[in-house]
């Protein structure tokens, strides 16, 4: 599929589509006069804004009321620039977007620490903020003047205007393109996924901060871009168009337009710059209009159009299925057999990530297998947490050999669920030392430990709310994003080796979802499973990363005979495939048929360790679960 | 030194009005859950009521005070209607929603003041004319009533906070909104009169700086972000945290207007937003503590 593709722009259409939908729509208009042209133009500019706004909230749920901030420092640069230097438009947006992301890195450190409604009220001062300094700083910004004469763009022999709108439509197309790669990337899953659920996006691999600080500069630069070519259509700058009320006019295009798609954007833009066109008798009472305008919105449209227009067509496409029998297969466009074939691989030599070789278990296993006893991969020594004076996990030490399934039980309160947190990195470890293949642990982020080849699942299952059942299992088996910018840049270009990336990710997805028997419902919300499936899925999601160290917490509670049953024969093949299950159970018989050995933990302090066998018979355990 | 002395007390009793912004925003916060932006509306539309009562209808000060204070308890009450228009007890009121929700509200405040007021800043009656001289520090009476009042204000919602009926509610709803309905406290009246409490601060404050610092329609976001920029200073304790926020961010601002001309001006908006950030750095609890979990 990425074959035969003349261009790297052509292979994803939505955006081509999209925009000839646009055009199509809008230049008849324009031409026949009911548009003015500068409508069209302007649109351009906001669409850009607007686009920022919406890869921070529609994909990572933050929303920024900052980013008019950044649009002033982008409109001033190159104002300030052409006064005091002479500097081209070029430089001056340059510089623009220098101070911009450096502003934007730094805030974004401080703010992001922040849970939402904080990182509002932090990005929103900010914003507030750049529009008094601009009234405040005349010396360099002119105050409530604003300054003139930024200099125009010239292509070739046409005119400063159609030069400026081919700029502005061309930056505006390229952007737009480049942000719904991201969006339809891994990167753009795992910032949905942080959206549903940071904690749980953790342990899949994503390096949460680092991520949303990088899409938070991104976005910030889009921002900046879209200043400077504001500045540059009006030939002007005044700080009216940084206020309180020009923030909420680009509020409303994105909620107008509805949030997490992108190209609800344009259509959001496009009909609110039309619309106070039409409001023209009523500019004095334009402040108010847009804050009523507002206020109704939120309140009849909380998806906005697009979000309307998805619905319509999602439903459409349901009526469609109805009529002809659902094809699993059709998702990655491959044969059943292919599929197969594809999963049989990705067994075999593993796509995941860093570390994460299955040799590396297999010569373990082979180690074992010539006489020795098999090595740990995992070794706590003394591990302790208190919470304030009750003693969760005291003092424990244990290991767990390569390829084994070790079974954590004990009474409610007994610290297990606190101990797998500490495993993998949920809970800081302040007492004692947890290694796991090869590495310290203790000190280690959620995410760092995940791409070593540690997966979890949850005591209530956490899946991703935003993503389908099988983008859930392909944020697990991709590792998420570790967050860099070179990360960003790959998939937000489309680079052939993200897509078949992606392509490998969803062909081996779709094997794990046939291995525990949910192929068909690939493509559901993750809402629309019961809640046996969903921990099935979140099983899925952890071993689709051909984790080395399985830690699950309680996946049989909840499940009925037949799930357990799938669960078990799940168990027993990744053992025999050399994965080291750690798991935590209530249901005994479950526990004794499946576990080689099995600690005892009982308010914090390990009790009893031993093969089934010995568990049952040891007078201790008996004295814990029965009070005996 | 008296000019230190000066700044000094100038940029407590300024600070006061930022605390008061700032108590409001808490006080709704910690009721209700919900980030109240139109705070700063409430000191817009009081102070403007306020002033065109006295000066152009001829109001005796203590009758238009008490006509302002009815009409912005009004707008208590319509901005927790509006807010929870769409809130049923099978569907908790949507944070992102109400946050949005009142920054429009701001923006309609903003509309209609412009469109009733003007462009033009006004400036309102004060409670007392004239200058007081403190130890060769030139004090405006009318700044001295500000942190007056204030500090009366804040004492009195303290012992409201901790003596009431009412109080001891809006303490359990913000510890547990769930456990509250269920032990019988009408949550939804909670808030309303949380809402109602933060808008007459609001409306005071508006009506006691107006004298000072005059009003004109852009300023309700301005005074909004003053009352975020205490609160988040001061740290999440009810009274407490957005006071000595607002004090302290008062003192800073004004002591950097010791610098001459258009620096000091600048430095008074640019320092702020660094002392935030530092703050949130190197103490993200606030000045005074407190958890801040949500």
């Amino acid at each position: 599929m990425t074959a035969g593709s003349p261009s790297l722009l052509i292979r994803n259409r939505t955006w081509l589509i999209a925009l000839a939908a646009y055009a199509a729509t809008v230049v008849p208009l324009m031409t026949s006069g009911l548009l003015y042209a500068d409508v069209v133009v302007t649109s351009g500019i906001f669409f850009i804004l607007v686009m920022a706004m919406d890869l921070l909230f529609g994909c990572a749920g933050l929303l920024s009321f900052g980013h008019i901030g950044f649009f002033a420092i982008g409109a001033y640069a190159p104002a300030v620039l052409a006064k005091f230097f002479a500097a081209s438009l070029l430089s001056g947006t340059l510089a623009g977007l220098v101070v911009n992301l450096a502003l934007a890195l730094t805030l974004g450190r401080v703010f992001l620490r922040l849970s939402g409604s904080y990182f509002m009220l932090g990005t929103l001062a900010f914003g507030i903020m750049v529009h008094a300094v601009i009234r405040t700083w005349y010396p360099v910004t002119g105050g409530d003047a604003g300054l003139g004469d930024i200099p125009r763009v010239v292509l070739g022999s046409l005119s400063p205007q159609v030069s400026l709108a081919i700029v502005i439509w061309v930056s505006a197309a390229l952007l737009f393109w480049f942000s719904l790669n991201l969006s339809a990337s891994r990167v753009g899953r795992a910032l949905r996924a942080i959206r549903g659920d940071a904690v749980s996006a953790a342990c899949c691999g994503v390096d949460v901060p680092r991520l949303r600080i990088n899409l938070f500069a991104l976005s910030a630069c889009y921002a900046s871009i879209s200043g400077s070519l504001f500045a540059a259509y009006n030939g002007a700058v005044h700080p009216d168009s940084f206020a309180l009320s020009a923030l909420l006019d680009v509020l409303l295009m994105l909620f107008f337009g509805g949030e997490g798609t992108i190209w609800g954007a344009l259509i959001g833009v496009t009909l609110l710059r039309v619309l106070p066109d039409l409001s023209g008798p009523l500019q004095a009472g334009k402040i108010l209009f847009s804050g009523v305008l507002f206020a109704v919105i939120i309140f009849l449209f909380p998806m906005g159009v697009a979000g309307a227009l998805k619905d319509g067509m999602r439903r459409l496409g349901r009526a469609r299925d109805e009529v002809r029998p659902h094809e699993p297969a059709a998702t990655a466009g491959e044969g059943a057999s292919g599929q197969r074939a594809a999963g049989d691989e990705v067994f075999g030599q593993g796509v995941a990530s860093e570390g994460m070789a299955r040799a590396g278990t297999r010569r373990l296993r082979a180690a074992g297998a010539s006489g020795e006893p098999p090595p740990a991969v995992i070794e706590v020594e003394a591990l302790g947490q208190s919470f304030g004076g009750l003693r969760a996990v005291d003092a424990v030490s244990f290991s767990v050999e390569a390829g084994t399934i070790r079974s954590l039980i004990g009474p409610n309160g007994a610290g297990k669920s606190t101990m797998l947190n500490l495993l993998s990195g949920v809970q800081s470890v302040r007492e004692g030392r947890v290694s796991g293949l090869g590495h310290r642990l203790e000190g280690l982020s959620p995410d760092r430990i995940a791409r070593l080849g540690v997966r979890r699942t949850f005591q209530h299952e956490r899946l991703f709310a935003h993503l389908t059942v099988i983008e859930n299992v392909m944020v697990g088996c991709e590792s998420g994003s570790d967050g860099s910018v070179r990360d960003l840049v790959r998939c937000g270009l489309a680079l052939p080796s993200t897509r078949s990336e992606a392509q490998r990710a969803r062909a081996a997805s779709l094997a794990w979802l046939e291995r525990i028997g949910l192929a068909d419902r690939a493509d559901d919300a993750v809402s629309a499973l019961p809640h046996g499936l969903r921990k099935l899925v979140e099983v899925a999601r952890a071993v689709a990363a051909l984790p080395q160290v399985l830690l699950l917490d309680e996946t049989a509670a909840g499940l009925n005979a037949t799930e357990k049953a799938r669960l078990k024969v799940l168990l027993r093949s990744l053992r025999d495939e050399g994965v080291t299950t750690l798991l935590i159970e209530h249901d005994m018989a479950f526990v004794m048929d499946i576990s080689d050995r099995i600690l005892v933990l009982d308010f914090g302090r390990l009790i009893a360790e031993g093969t089934p066998d010995a568990v049952r018979r040891d007078p201790a355990v008996l004295a814990a679960y029965l009070g005996a | 030194m008296a000019e230190f002395l000066q700044v000094l007390f100038t940029g407590l009793s300024q600070g006061g009005i930022y605390a008061l912004i700032g108590i409001g925003f808490s006080l709704v916060n910690m009721s209700t859950r919900v980030l109240n932006l139109a705070q700063g509306s409430y000191a817009l539309l009081g102070g403007f009521v306020f002033l065109t009562l006295a000066t152009r209808y001829g109001l005796p000060l203590w009758a238009a005070l008490a006509l302002v204070l009815v009409f912005v308890a009004m707008l208590g009450v319509v901005t927790e209607r509006i807010v929870s228009l769409r809130v049923r007890p099978w569907r908790p009121i949507s944070h992102d929603m109400a946050i949005l929700t009142t920054l429009a509200l701001v923006v309609v405040a903003e509309g209609a003041a412009f469109l009733i007021w003007g462009p033009d800043p006004q400036r309102g009656p004060a409670l007392q004319r004239g200058v007081v001289n403190v130890l060769g520090a030139i004090l405006i009476w009318q700044s001295v009533w500000m942190l007056v009042i204030t500090l009366v204000i804040a004492a009195g919602l303290q012992w409201l906070l901790i003596r009431t009926w009412l109080g001891r509610s809006m303490r359990a709803c913000a510890q547990n909104p769930l456990t509250a309905a269920l032990l019988g406290i009408d949550v939804r009246r909670v808030g309303m009169a949380a809402f109602t409490l933060s808008a007459v601060i609001g409306a005071l404050a508006g009506m006691l700086v107006s004298p000072i610092t005059w009003l004109d329609y852009q300023i309700g976001g301005e005074f909004m972000l003053k009352g975020v920029l205490a609160y988040l200073l001061g740290g999440e304790l009810a009274i407490a945290g957005p006071l000595v926020g607002g004090l302290v961010l008062g003192l800073v601002e004004n002591l950097f207007l010791l610098f001459p001309g258009a620096t000091g001006g600048l430095l008074k908006q640019v320092v702020p937003m660094a002392l935030l950030i530092v703050m949130l750095v190197w103490r993200p609890q606030g000045l005074l503590g407190g958890p801040r979990a949500r």
